[in-house]
Parts: C-alpha cells; structure tokens; sequence
C-alpha cells in the first residue's frame, strides 16, 4: 500500500472517530423468557427464509420448463431473406439491407425498393447473391423454365452461360431472388429451399460481426399432443449455416434432407435418449398439412403439421406415443396428409 | 454505540476504499506474448516481414517452430502437427503489437480472407511454413477487433471458415 493511501486512510480514520458518538444506554439483562423467544423468533426467521427458497427454485424451475416461447414473427415481418446452407467453397461476405434506389431485385424487373442483398463469395471471385424486396405484389419474369420450391411455391429459373437466377415471391411474405455464379441449377434450387426469412432486428443480429457469432432464433413449439414439450431454434451462424435444431439433434432446410426431396416424403424421429421418452417428431415438406401415425397394433393417429417461423420449406409435428421406444422402431408408419406430388 | 450520517459515510468509505485499492493493484497489466530474448547464435529464417516486425521459422530443441519477433524479444517458439485440411489460429499481442498468426495445414497454397471490425474479407496470402504447413500473420490495427476468417485454397474457394470472437 503507498504512503499516500496510508495517510488518507489515516485522515479517514481520524475523522470518523471525531463524528462518531457514543452513548450509554441501559440494556435490559434478558431472562430466560425473552432469550427463548428471541430463539423462536429467528427460528421462524429461518423457516419463512427457506419456505421462500424452496418456492423461489420451484417457480424457477416450473417456469424453465413449461415457458412459452414469445410467439414468433409472422411472415410479413421477415423481410429479409437469409441462406441456411450454401454450396461447397462458398461462405458469407457481406450484407447490404435497403440497397440504393435503382438497384433492382435480379428476376424482378422494376422492383427496386426496399431491396437487401446477403451475399456470399466462393471460387474464382463467384458470388452468390440472395435478395429480396419489400414487394409482395410483385411477380417474377418468366424464366427458362418454372420448378416448384419444397414449400409448394412456384419459382421462375432463367440460366444463361454464366449466371442462374431462382425467383419467386413467398406467399404472405415478399419477393425472393436468388442470384449466383459458378453453381449448378440443383444448387441454385437447394439454396432457394434453404431460405430462411427473419425480421430487420433478427438481420441486424445474424449479420453482426461478419456473420461469425452463434446463434440460436425463434424458439418455436411444433403442433401436436407433444408440441409443449418439444422447442425447435434456429441454430448457427451465417458463417457455417443455420439447422432446425432440438436437443443436440438438428435438420438442415436445404440439400437431401426430407424437404429437399421432391414430393411429399414424411419421416419420423425420436429426439430423445432415453427409451422411455415416446416423443416423436414428423417431417414433411412445406405442403405437408398433416401426418398419419398408424402404430404398431393397427390404430392410426392424425397430428397436425405446422411450419417453423421463417422456414416454409419444412412441416412438422409432435406425438407422444404410448410405448418404450425399442418396441416402437420398425413398427411405426408415418405417411403424409396432403402434400403436391 | 450509534453512528450519525457522517459516520455512516466514513464507515462506508473505510469498507470500500480499501477493496478498491486491493482491486486495483491487483489488475493485470496490459498482455505481453513477447516474453524470450532473443539469442544472436539462433539462426532463424524470415518468412515475413511487417514494419519493425519477422514471423520466422527455427530449429529449437531439434524441431521447426515458428515465432514473431519484434526488436530482441520474440513470442515463444511454437510448432505442431498438422494434416492437410487442420488449421490453428492464436491472437499474439504486446510491444505495442496486436497479431492474428493463422496456420493451416495444405500442400498447396493457401490465403487467408480476414474480417474484422474494420476489414471485410481482406485476404492475406500465406507463406509455406514447412512441406504441409502455410501460415501467415495478419497485424491487426489498434482498435481493431477480429471476428473471424475464411481459409482459402489456391482457386479462391472457402475451405473452412473459423470464428475468433470469445466463446
């Protein structure tokens, strides 16, 4: 300790003895009586201390567990539109929200406001461009050919020698392009089945720091009797992607998942470790409205199937089924109920 | 006894102040990487050079490694194996010197594509280290905070991407 602080604690020392006073007063010798009740009285002290404990762990706990996701965006509040997977060789750059005027949405011709691109660079200077437009009356051109997204929208693909171009509108939401070089169709088509739509305060998060922090969005609870107990995110980062995820356990939008397929394929999973844990989760693609469960002695379960926020590329749904797991595996069948061929 | 107001406050300044002194001298001092003298018998190979600043590559205790060396004070040595594809990033600060060294194990070149509170993807080529290993060591400015990088092969492709925020 320096000299200084020595002296000035002194001083401080000094002064508080100087202002302090003293008095005498008479305190009265406690008796027997007044110490058992004094005894009692801290005793009750404690009690009512930990009674609160107890409660205040138990609400904690309660609330944990059973807490309600706040209810999540509906589509006409994303209008951004961001990657959750991209080609091999490719990795986000930048990201430009409500570009300057004049700059056009490739495959929407004259849509020119309110427009925000994610671009994102791979070999040999390539660059994919995914964009969209605060336009939800806008319509595509004509591409050289018309493919229908696993959300059941149809997008317009014009391919020339260099570029490809993957535009739509997302029904509810807003004009989607995406634009990109060096890539093949099917992954032009794979990206636009990955796009996932956020609101500008959940962009402002995911492209911070260069899209490097890692994230988890949208707590969202799937419908069906083990909805509640099941809470998918959106977890990763624009850098290495976004999966729906659940308990370490996670599907990707894009490439060969089960929406990636063509047609309605529904399939099931357990995301539990335990045998003991019946809940079952159901995918579908975006047209899927429901699934039909028939278990193994014959009887069939009809469970809804609801879309993730931002993501209509994937339907899901949640059962409890009424038996340990291992019995359950091979003797489940899962089918879809609606769906576009 | 019984304390009027002042002698609330001078109890209450008798408490703190002490800790706070205590806290005080008891905060690192700022981060120095450069802890080892540099020894004029070393022979060491310059593999880049910055303003008042060498990565050089050297033989110690019989193995490659690799350090950074500002005047006659060096990082200490540091080497290890790598397989094709394995990358490792640490940040080297002191001597008024705030570095991200990024070495990646490739037989063939590599460049490293930078983002940071003020860069965006600035990429920086890299210098072999030995037969697999390519690194560089990219001088960060003051105030300058690194988010993250793109490894990139010889073609400009992503290899791998890697975040440098705190976890």
């Amino acid at each position: 300790m320096s000299v200084d602080l020595e002296d000035r604690l002194r001083t401080m020392y000094t002064a508080v003895a100087e202002t302090t006073e003293v008095r005498d007063e008479l305190v009265p010798i406690a008796d027997g009586l007044v110490v058992a009740h004094r005894s009692i009285g801290r005793r009750r002290v404690v009690a009512l201390i930990a009674v609160a404990a107890v409660l205040i762990v138990g609400l904690v706990v309660v609330v944990t567990h059973h807490r309600t996701p706040t209810p999540a965006a509906p589509m006409k509040d994303r209008p951004f539109a961001v990657a959750t997977w991209v080609p091999e060789g490719f990795a986000f750059k930048d990201a430009t929200p409500d570009v300057q005027p004049n700059t056009e949405l490739r495959g929407f011709p004259g849509v020119s406001v309110g427009v925000s691109f994610a671009e994102y660079g791979g070999a040999s200077s390539h660059r994919i461009v995914v964009g969209t437009a605060r336009s939800a009356a806008a319509s595509p051109t004509p591409g050289t050919r018309s493919v229908t997204l696993t959300s059941g929208v149809v997008a317009q693909v014009t391919r020339d020698t260099e570029f490809v171009t993957v535009a739509w509108v997302q029904p509810g939401g807003y004009a989607t392009s995406i634009y990109a070089q060096g890539i093949t169709d099917d992954d032009a088509i794979g990206l636009a089945n990955s796009t996932w739509w956020v609101t500008p305060s959940m962009w402002r998060q995911l492209t911070a720091k260069a899209g490097f922090p890692q994230l988890q969005l949208d707590a969202w609870h799937p419908p069906g009797d083990a909805g509640s107990s099941i809470t998918f995110h959106m977890s990763g980062s624009v850098q290495e992607g976004f999966r729906l995820t659940i308990d370490g356990f996670g599907i990707s939008l894009g490439g060969s998942t089960p929406s990636g397929r063509t047609g309605p394929v529904c399939t099931s999973h357990w995301p539990g470790r335990s045998d003991t844990d019946q809940r079952m989760l159901l995918f579908g693609n975006g047209t899927v409205t429901g699934f039909r469960v028939t278990l193994y002695d014959g009887t069939t379960r009809d469970v809804e199937a609801g879309m993730p926020p931002g993501a209509p590329a994937v339907h899901i749904g949640g059962t409890v089924i009424d038996a340990p797991r291992s019995y359950l595996n091979g003797n489940v069948k899962v089918e879809c109920i609606g769906g576009r061929p | 006894m019984t304390l009027n107001r002042n002698g609330w406050l001078g109890a209450v300044v008798l408490t703190v102040a002490p800790l706070a002194a205590i806290w005080v001298l008891s905060r690192p001092g700022p981060r120095n990487d450069f802890t080892e003298r540099v020894v004029a018998s070393e022979h060491a190979t310059t593999l880049q050079a910055g303003s008042d600043w060498t990565l050089e590559r050297l033989q110690h205790d019989g193995y490659e490694c690799i350090r950074i060396r500002i005047g006659e004070r060096a990082t200490s040595c540091t080497g290890g194996p790598f397989s094709a594809g394995s990358g490792q990033s640490n940040e080297v600060r002191g001597l008024a010197h705030h570095f991200a060294l990024i070495m990646f194990g490739s037989t063939t070149p590599a460049a490293v594509a930078m983002f940071s509170s003020r860069s965006t993807g600035v990429e920086h080529a890299m210098v072999l280290a030995s037969t697999d290993v390519y690194i560089t060591a990219v001088e960060l400015q003051p105030g300058d905070e690194p988010w993250g990088y793109h490894m990139l092969d010889s073609k400009g492709a992503v290899v791998s991407n890697q975040s440098l925020l705190p976890p």
